[in-house]
This record gives structure tokens, sequence and C-alpha cells, in this order.
């Protein structure tokens, strides 16, 4: 009985070691953030250039004279001055917000905190692939191109 | 009434002891603790990046296992494990196999929770306990679910250190967690784990561990010292932030160079002065060594 409990201990004890470090290589795999948010512009049909040195990628879709912009902000609000600076100068522009599939056209915090806590949750119990990263995309469009609003931007954070 | 040893029941000698079983517990916990801040967020580590990981973590998180270890023997009365004991390291075991520091943290919690309200705890494993609960605490406080909070907290300190670098003289504004400097045209963002809130949960558990470390509980009273605890640690929080805030060399100077193994000495000399007050001239307090006795 000594001997079971001894070996179950050290079981448990092994197993958590394998799976920290087993963990460490999958959540790399979606560790180039920017290359993901490229390769699904590219879904859209939007040729990108960039990134800047403030990270801001830029687009240009066919149909659309006027370029439009794309950028990770953390989710946490730490860079919310940036983003409220983004959203008052951009009169011209129409702001979505995409986070693990969800698209808005208004920030809903508390829904995006929880995707995120949901997404590494199912990542931690293995039933996703990668880490999510507490970052969202923000897409800001052009006012006078409305079609662009209609593309399916949530290539750009897919939730799985 | 709890099971003890004696020769008329053999069959309990093949039993696991309670003492061995806390060990476990404690053991597996520990790894996983440690196994996740070794393993850190990035490659697969390196010695030197291990070594840096760890340091990184805190002196009084290497302090306090050092505590718990040293006193894990001890923990409680000797006799067979009961199947609460049994059962708690298993169930510990099966957390902490999810990968992630919240894990860690429940488990801890956990653990700590079990020590505290078992009956056969003695006070060694009180102390255990206690200081478990501390480092879950710390775990939970400094993990990025909480990072809303440190990013609310940074708002304030941003306009702390706006008004602090007011009387400097020091043209400053905040805006958000923005300090903007306007005599240098330089800013900085206070992110979460700058914010002055996100040391105070170390700041606990170094006040716990130097308590311990004494041989004082933790008492009602200690909480005026905890307390200056924490307004020191904003303080000397703020003051970088208002040293950050100057202009870039300085910036560099306090944020990547030598400064910070300044503010690091700084909060650590900070953060043993406040119990050591604290139980200055204790009279009620007991001595460790009266405790061993």
């Amino acid at each position: 009985m000594k001997a079971l409990l001894r070996l179950g201990w050290i079981t448990l004890i092994v197993l958590g070691i394998t799976i920290q470090f087993t963990r460490g290589r999958r959540s790399d795999a979606d560790s180039d953030l920017m290359a993901g948010l490229a390769a699904g512009l590219e879904q859209l049909d939007v040729q990108t250039e960039g990134p800047n040195a403030a990270g801001i990628l830029t687009g240009h879709s066919e149909s659309c004279d006027q370029p439009l912009h794309v950028m990770l902000v953390g989710i946490d609000g730490a860079e919310e001055e940036w983003l409220g600076g983004i959203s008052q100068s951009q009169s011209s522009s129409m702001l979505r917000y995409v986070y693990l599939g969800s698209v808005g056209a208004t920030r809903d915090r508390p829904a995006m905190f929880g995707r995120w806590i949901w997404a590494d949750v199912l990542f931690t119990v293995g039933l996703r692939p990668a880490k999510p990263r507490p970052k969202f995309v923000l897409v800001v469009l052009p006012k006078a191109c409305p079609e662009l609003a209609t593309l399916r931007w949530s290539v750009l954070s897919p939730w799985s | 009434m709890p099971p003890t040893i004696g020769p008329a029941d053999a069959g309990l000698s093949r039993r696991i002891g309670s003492r061995e079983a806390g060990g476990w517990s404690v053991l597996i916990v520990a790894v996983a603790f440690w196994a996740n801040i070794v393993r850190g967020t990035g490659d697969m580590p390196g010695f030197e990046a291990m070594v840096t990981r760890v340091l990184d973590n805190g002196a009084f998180d290497v302090f306090a296992w050092t505590l718990v270890f040293a006193r894990t023997a001890r923990m409680s009365e000797a006799g067979p494990a009961s199947w609460r004991q049994m059962s708690t390291a298993f169930l510990v075991g099966a957390i902490v196999l999810a990968p992630v520091r919240v894990a860690a943290a429940a488990a801890l919690g956990v653990l700590g929770v079990l020590l505290l309200t078992d009956r056969r705890t003695l006070k060694a494993g009180r102390d255990v306990g206690l200081v478990l609960l501390a480092l879950a605490f710390e775990t939970i406080w400094t993990s990025q679910l909480l990072d809303p909070l440190q990013v609310f907290v940074g708002r304030a300190d941003a306009a702390t250190c706006a008004f602090l670098s007011g009387l400097l003289h020091t043209e400053a504004i905040a805006h958000a967690n923005v300090v903007e400097n306007l005599s240098t045209n330089f800013s900085i963002a206070i992110y979460p784990a700058c914010a002055s809130s996100f040391p105070l949960a170390g700041v606990s558990l170094a006040f716990l561990v130097m308590c311990l470390y004494q041989g004082r509980s933790p008492r009602a009273q200690h909480i005026f010292w905890l307390g200056l605890s924490f307004i020191a640690s904003i303080l000397l929080t703020e003051i970088r932030l208002v040293l950050l805030a100057t202009n870039r060399s300085s910036y560099l100077w306090w944020h990547d160079g030598p400064g910070v193994s300044i503010y690091a000495l700084a909060a650590l000399g900070l953060a043993v002065l406040f119990p050591i007050l604290a139980t200055w001239n204790d009279p009620s307090g007991k001595l460790l060594a009266d405790v061993r006795g």
C-alpha cells in the first residue's frame, strides 16, 4: 500500500513536469502574431505593407482607394490612452475590434476578457492547439469604403 | 478521533505516516510551482535563463519555500495519515497537472487550507499553511488575470507621478496610464507590472515570512505595520516612476541599468524592515526556540 501511494505521487510529479515542458512547445506555435495578421489580411485579399515602428500594418484593398490600418492592442486596457487617441482622431474611419473569432464595432472589454480566459482554459486542458494571446486586433477602416466593413475580419483573430 | 499507532494494530504500520503524506503534498506543489517558473513563457530554458527566472520571481519566494521545507517534517502529529491527508496529496497533484500558474496557486490554496483546518496540524504546520496561502495569493495577484486591476491602479500612479513631478518643479501631465513630462518631452506608460499595487502581494509574503522566521505568529496588531509596509512600497514605486519619467537617459538607467538593482535592494530593505519593527519588543510573541522546545 505504501509503495503504491508513493508510486502514485511520484507519477504525479513526473507527469506534472512533463506536461509543463510539453506545454511550452505547444504554446510557442502562435508566437509570431504579426505574421499571422498579415496572413489573415491576405486571405481577405488585402495587400499589406509594414508593420511600422509602432507595430501598425497598413493594408490596401482593391475595392478601396484609401488604406486601412491594423494593429494589435492588449486586452488589459494598458494601451487605453493610445486607443482613445485613435478613436478620436479617426472621425473619417470605422473601427472593428476583433478578438478570438468575435468582431465588434465597439470594444466589449468583459466579453474579450471572458473569451481570453475560456480559450486559456481550453488550451490548458488540451482542447485548443495554441495559447491565446491577450491582444485583440484593431482594424481602422476608411468610412468612404463601407463595403470593407462586411469582410470576414474574424480571420485576423480566429477562435481556434 | 484521529487514528493512532498501537501495538494492538500491526496493520497500521503498513500505512503511510501523516508526516510523510504531508511531505509528499508539499513536494508535489513545490515542484509544480518552481517548474512553472523555471519553464517561463519563452523557449525551453537554458541554465542561465532558468536561474534568471527564479531570481526574477523574487527573493522572498525562495525564502518562503526554504521556511516551508524546514518545517515540513514537523507539520502534523506522528501517526498514520488520514484519508483526508492522502486524498489531498492526490488532489493537489491532479490540480497541478494543469500547466498554468493559477493551477499552482489553487493547489497551494487547497493545501494551505487543509493544514490550517486539520486538527492534527502542529504550529509548524499552521506556519506552513499560512505561507502556502500567501504564496497562492501572490501567484494570483501577479497573474494576468488581475492585469485590468493593475492597469486601473497604474492610472492612479500616473496621476500621482505627475503630481510629484510638479512638486519637483517639473511640468508633467497624466492621461490614463501615461505620464508625459512636458519639460523634457518624454513620456512613459505604466503597465501592469509597473503599477504600485503589483508588489504588494510580495510585500505581504515577505512580512509573513519574516515574522515566522522570528518565531512570531501573525497577530492583529501586525496589520498596522503591514499597512505601513504597503505605504512604503507604494511610495518607493512612485519615486521610481518619477525617476523613470524624468528623461530618456534616466529611464534607461532606472529601468534597464544599475537602477534596477538599487530599486530591488531598496524594496527588499523595506520589506524586511517593517516586520522587524512589528515584532520588535513583542513580549507576547514566542521565539522559535521556545516553539521548538
